[in-house]
């Protein structure tokens, strides 16, 4: 698993501030990161997708505002999506006090929980061809087996040990 | 009963994630555990293809306000101050020297004063009158990268000092200058430059007697929605921020030296008629029906119980 270091990513904070175009390498090395700090909040998919593209548009747009200060690109990802989450809790609720959002919803979310998932995400990418079918069709399509097996042309039995398998892989890969 | 395979008890264990509930895990069995963990750590997966979809979409021009530039002039947000001043041709050089403001149009209003146009970092900003006028002042949060060298080019161009550049506790550095003509604007930086969706460097700022009960008005009248709200358990609203279309305007409750100015705004709105409609039931009154206007506006006038009149436009032909 490649690893991006702090001059990569700042080579291509400064290379999408010159030509916004060139923003999506920055979009490929933080999206699990993004995608596993809203999806430990949000519970429904499909809030889940748009809150991540609204981080990401927000940071297209914004990229020339973007200073270095020695944290990481992402924290400053996390921040949108933060304010994003906190802006929403507010319409649903606007009598909860300004005090009580700001610590439900604010960074201080347990970013090892967050990085562990993203990890998560991006070994996926990395699963053998028919594991990572079913991984994907059963997780982020939250279809049943029976689905997967109809979709795949496959038996139950060998969609449930393709899952298994998988979930093996994974478990594996995470303790190297 | 033959107790069930691994392979079935880990499917059950997924079954119930997926369906938001908690799975019973065998303890006995580790390894089932370590599984299920990963398993937990894989609900709400992305999908490949939002992923591919949400990339192509930032890769490509943004186009979602395509829908709004039909009924706004290009570069323009749905509020947009509008000062109207006596010393307007001063105040006019003034934005220039000291905030670095770039002039886009001038021309002779429609009322015989001068009607200008400018542009300060993303935001515009209008400037109009004449001595033959009554003023409209405003206060403004503008927001800017350096606090300190803003204060001291407005100080230097002309404005008056209401407080010099400190940090305030809660969260930002900020310097107070009043201009020639009577406008307010908090000089600032936040501590967190976390981007704030719609809030634009020249952003209004009002300080009316009844907080409360403008939100409300902003609410029922522009179909605004509150971004943030800081108040007393008594109700005093100490700092809001509310979004109308997609401008952010702030405010807070008038006290000790802030209290409230007689501001023009000038919004844009996709149907002056019904924005015009909702604006008097929502308690303000009239000061120009709907009216299509040479220079190609459909423009209404209302003056809210605040004392400020919003010129409620939207392109037409």
């Amino acid at each position: 698993m490649s690893r991006v270091t702090e001059s990569d990513e700042r080579m291509a904070v400064e290379a999408a501030q010159q030509d916004p175009g060139r923003f999506a390498e920055l979009y490929e090395q933080n999206f699990h990161k993004v995608y596993a700090y809203v999806a430990c909040r949000i519970q429904d998919r499909s809030q889940r997708q748009d809150l991540t593209a609204y981080v990401f548009q927000q940071a297209l747009a914004n990229i020339g505002k973007f200073n270095w200060r020695g944290a990481p690109f992402v924290t400053w990802l996390y921040r949108i999506a933060a304010n994003a989450i906190a802006d929403q809790a507010r319409k649903r609720s606007r009598e909860v006090a300004e005090t009580e959002l700001a610590t439900k919803t604010g960074v201080d979310l347990d970013l090892e929980q967050v990085d562990r998932r993203a990890r998560v995400f991006r070994a996926v990418e990395a699963l053998p061809e028919d594991q990572r079918k079913v991984i994907l069709l059963r997780f982020a399509e939250e279809k049943s087996i029976r689905e997967i097996a109809a979709d795949l042309n496959r038996s139950e039995g060998a969609v449930k040990q393709l899952q298994f398998r998988g979930l093996e892989t994974l478990r594996a890969r995470l303790r190297e | 009963m033959a107790e069930r395979s691994i392979i079935d008890q880990l499917d059950d264990a997924i079954t119930a994630l997926l369906a938001k509930s908690e799975p019973t895990v065998n303890e006995a069995n580790p390894e089932l555990a370590e599984l299920v963990a990963v398993a937990r750590e894989l609900h709400g997966l992305p999908s490949e293809e939002f992923r591919a979809a949400l990339k192509e979409q930032l890769g490509g021009k943004d186009d979602m306000s395509t829908a709004t530039k039909k009924f706004k002039r290009e570069g323009f947000y749905t509020v947009n101050p509008y000062i109207i001043a006596k010393p307007a041709v001063e105040l006019v050089d003034f934005v220039k020297e000291a905030f670095g403001a770039v002039e886009a149009f001038r021309a002779t209003g429609s009322a015989g004063g001068l009607h200008c146009e400018l542009t300060i970092g993303d935001s515009k900003l209008f400037i109009g009158g004449g001595p033959g006028f009554d003023a409209k002042p405003a206060a403004f949060h503008f927001y800017v990268p350096d606090v300190d060298d803003v204060y001291s080019r407005a100080v230097a161009a002309g404005a008056t000092s209401l407080a010099a550049p400190s940090d305030q506790e809660y969260g930002e550095r900020i310097a107070a200058v009043k201009d020639i003509g009577g406008n307010e604007w908090y000089i600032a930086k936040p501590f967190d430059e976390t981007p704030i969706r719609d809030l634009h460097n020249v952003t209004l700022y009002f300080h009316p007697v009844g907080a409360p009960k403008f939100i409300d008005f902003l609410e029922k009248a522009f179909g605004a929605e509150v971004v943030q709200r800081h108040q007393s358990d008594e109700g005093f609203v100490y700092h809001a921020k509310v979004r109308i279309g997609d401008a952010i305007v702030e405010m807070g409750e008038a006290h000790d030296q802030w209290q409230p100015m007689q501001s023009a705004i000038y919004m844009f709105v996709e149907d002056v008629d019904v924005a015009y409609r909702q604006a008097l039931s929502a308690g303000a009154t009239s000061a120009l029906e709907p009216t299509d206007q040479p220079y190609g506006e459909r423009m209404a006038w209302v003056n809210d119980e605040f004392g400020n009149v919003w010129y409620l436009s939207r392109l037409i032909g």
